[in-house]
């Protein structure tokens, strides 16, 4: 069986990322942009992924 | 959780969102576009302008002011203001320093040159349309404050949503997408997921939206702040005779206020100064304090320093809120990445206004029966 998380384990590490990535690019510049650009798409992958593992599922079935 | 406490926030969360809704589904679609307002109007309009004498020594202020006044004469200065990314100065006159904004004029100048430099061919057209719906409706203030209400319940519905994904995904894995048992399950995840992935973003740009839509009132907080700050005691008597250089003011204002760069000048008698002093206004140039401000009072007739003012915190929140909101401080992949999130946004919005459709059609829903029964029994043990 799976190991469960506590619910908000991985909304609260997606959120702490968003704001990393939103505050780090207004702070620097230069390096700051990939390291700002990889952090805000982390939120977007999780969807992404989520939305995929789904559909193949749904395909497999 | 009590079964009394979840549906108190559902019922939170149903009505703030069906107020808010419509307007947010019309602020996600007008905002899309926004976010490459820059790269459609370079699109649209292409700088073609080059200045004549490329990478050569610029005209002083003074001379760029000469420049303008020729250009309009009989008329005062009233502005100025300096392009970021190419060698240009705009100068704004007007038949007399209290002159209405209808009968301003206002000019750029080639700062290798004094020539004038042509107004852009295309005015904003479909793009300052989409803009005023997105900040007003073309309402003006009150549709700003409205809108800014707006965003408001919709932090609400934010809450109470993070809230309520507790108690519905308590049993479940995050990320589960239920493809295959109905519908409305579907979106049901889809909403939950798509809405607790993206909260931080989310939360960030509406309550940037919010303060936005305050611009008004702090901003005239913060000039009758400053004003009262620093030109209190100096009467209104209009300066007489020659203005002092240009030039000189600048620099004043520059040496008071190191490693900040030159963003604004307001001419005596003007709405954004005083009938004796120019006001300077000054800024840095990192994307955080490029949006600081700090106003600079010089003396209009010596062109010494009287004094600045840091930008109180209200407006400095003001200033952050406006980057934070329009995603365009971190390259093109940023932006791209604020256009996905506005679309997923809009699928939170749409899939929610989905699931009360449905919900209503048969009923209370039957997936919130089971997180109420649940939740008795939870608290029953």
């Amino acid at each position: 069986m799976r190991v469960r998380h506590p619910t908000f384990l991985l909304p609260v590490l997606l959120s702490a990322a968003t704001l990393f990535g939103l505050v780090v690019a207004l702070i620097g510049d230069g390096f700051a942009h990939p390291v700002s650009w990889a952090s805000l798409a982390l939120p977007v992958s999780a969807i992404g992924w989520a939305v995929a593992t789904a559909l193949w599922r749904t395909r497999d079935r | 959780m009590t079964r009394r406490s979840f549906q108190l926030w559902s019922a939170v969360h149903s009505w703030t969102s069906l107020i808010c809704t419509a307007f947010l589904l019309m602020l996600c679609v007008t905002g899309l576009p926004l976010i490459f307002h820059h790269e459609i109007d370079a699109a649209l309009s292409p700088d073609t302008w080059r200045p004549a004498d490329p990478g050569g020594p610029l005209l002083s202020y003074d001379a760029v002011l000469d420049a303008a006044l020729a250009n309009r004469p009989g008329e005062v200065p009233l502005y100025m203001s300096f392009d970021v990314d190419r060698p240009v100065v705009n100068v704004t006159t007007g038949p007399a320093p209290d002159a209405p904004q209808s009968q301003m004029h206002f000019a750029s100048f080639d700062r290798t040159s004094g020539n004038l430099v042509p107004p852009p061919e295309a005015d904003g057209g479909v793009m300052d349309v989409v803009l005023r719906l997105h900040t007003d409706m073309f309402l003006g203030l009150p549709g700003m404050l409205f809108l800014g209400a707006m965003g408001a319940l919709f932090i609400a519905a934010l809450v109470s949503g993070v809230v309520l994904y507790a108690p519905f995904m308590q049993k479940h894995a995050f990320g589960m997408v239920r493809t295959h048992k109905s519908r409305r399950l579907k979106w049901l995840d889809l909403h939950n997921l798509l809405g607790i992935a993206t909260m931080a973003w989310v939360f960030v740009v509406g309550l940037t939206g919010v303060v936005n839509t305050l611009e008004a009132p702090i901003n005239a907080a913060w000039k009758a702040q400053a004003f009262d700050d620093l030109t209190g005691g100096y009467g209104d008597a209009a300066v007489t005779g020659d203005l002092a250089s240009l030039d000189a003011a600048i620099s004043a204002a520059l040496d008071a206020a190191p490693g900040m760069t030159l963003q604004f000048v307001a001419f005596p008698g003007g709405s954004f100064s005083t009938n004796r002093h120019f006001f300077v206004f000054l800024h840095g140039s990192a994307p955080l304090t490029r949006e600081i401000i700090t106003p600079v009072l010089i003396d209009a007739r010596t062109g010494e320093l009287v004094g600045l003012r840091d930008m109180p915190w209200y407006a400095k929140g003001l200033s952050l809120s406006r980057p934070l909101h329009f995603g365009d401080y971190g390259g093109l992949p940023l932006k791209i990445l604020w256009a996905i999130l506005t679309l997923f946004t809009i699928v939170v919005l749409g899939s929610g206004l989905y699931l009360w459709i449905a919900r209503r059609r048969t009923g209370r829903g039957r997936n919130h029966n089971r997180v109420v029964t649940r939740l008795d029994r939870t608290a029953a043990e």
